[in-house]
């Protein structure tokens, strides 16, 4: 199965059709296109809305401060490499900061730690309509996409949503094409465990 | 039980619509937080060219005479300024070497090394 040509890269293509633009233009231009799915990917990977502003406002300043002379059509691959790494070592750095948590607590409380998913803002709560059907599809799709561990959502989202092929997932990833194609299928696995009631 | 490939395009299809949903329907602040880092970000980009393109870019937007008095100012600069000739290269030693190697870049360069052999590749194909 592919996920390319479902969705045939299409936010990267319209930010790559830059002819005749200013160099700015171009570059606000190719952020519009990826900004808010960028924005999303960060928040389910994160649960937390303000964590991923600051990722993406990072990643888009580093693209346009060390590559925006590169051609425009490498600033998506490079963009989603930046903005990848930044959110590997934000669950690093949570992944420290909890450990150094349990063992100032030294064992004093072990309640699990809440579900971020649950803290996601709700945004269709002005919107009767969406409210009977669509907010419950899209809190499982992204409570289930959170789940999964960070690699295979990453090979997931990229993949799936970003329209990447294998081998551009592997370079925003950092691993090798094999990498992603196991973390993929595992992803694949999970979701339709996870998600199959939706789609009866 | 192998599971056939509609299913799985079914499935990836309502993930995908309910993704795009999600992202399409941002609250106004965070548009708008969004919409101020995105324009951070260009201000701060450096045109193409590095320094050069930096340059240009500022010229850009100098009436002509201006351009003009910037030209004649640089030329006048370059004539009464020599550069004394540089003193003969020395052998470097060891030591030296070890310094230029250690302090040549950060250790994320070296952590992304990868990454950057591939930069350079796609910029010597194309």
């Amino acid at each position: 199965m592919t996920a390319q040509g479902l969705t045939g890269h299409a936010p990267l293509a319209r930010a790559q059709e830059n002819d005749g633009l200013d160099g700015r233009q171009a570059l606000d231009r190719f952020l519009r296109s990826v900004e808010r799915r960028a924005l999303r990917m960060a928040t389910i990977s994160t649960g937390s809305v303000d964590d991923a502003l600051d990722l993406v406002q990072d990643a888009m300043l580093r693209l346009s401060t060390r590559y925006a002379g590169r051609p425009p059509d490498e600033w998506g691959p490079l963009f989603q490499r930046i903005l990848q790494n930044g959110i590997r070592d934000w669950h690093r750095r949570q992944g420290l900061r909890r450990r150094w948590q349990r063992l100032l607590r030294r064992g004093g409380e072990d309640d699990p730690p809440a579900d971020p998913v649950d803290a996601l803002p709700d945004r269709e709560a002005g919107d009767p309509a969406r409210r009977l059907g669509g907010q419950h599809a899209l809190r499982a799709v992204e409570r289930a996409i959170h789940a999964l561990p960070l690699r295979q959502q990453q090979a997931f989202l990229l993949r799936a949503w970003e329209g990447l092929d294998v081998a551009e997932t592997a370079r925003a990833m950092g691993c090798s094409q094999g990498s992603v194609k196991t973390h993929y299928a595992r992803a694949m696995k999970a979701l339709r465990r996870q998600l199959e009631e939706h789609l009866e | 039980m192998k599971r056939a490939p509609h299913d799985d395009e079914r499935l990836l299809a309502h993930i995908r619509r309910e993704l795009e949903a999600g992202a399409d329907d941002l609250d106004e602040l965070t548009r708008a937080r969004l919409g101020a880092a995105r324009r951070r970000a260009v201000d701060a980009a450096r045109p193409a060219g590095g320094p050069l393109g930096e340059v240009l870019a500022v010229a850009r937007h100098l009436p002509a005479w201006g351009l003009a008095a910037l030209a004649a100012l640089t030329l006048l600069a370059f004539l009464l300024w020599r550069p004394a000739a540089p003193p003969p290269a020395e052998p470097l030693t060891l030591l030296e070497d070890l310094e230029l190697l250690g302090a040549a870049e950060d250790p994320e360069f070296y952590r992304d090394l990868d990454f950057y052999l591939w930069l350079d590749d796609v910029a010597q194909r194309s």
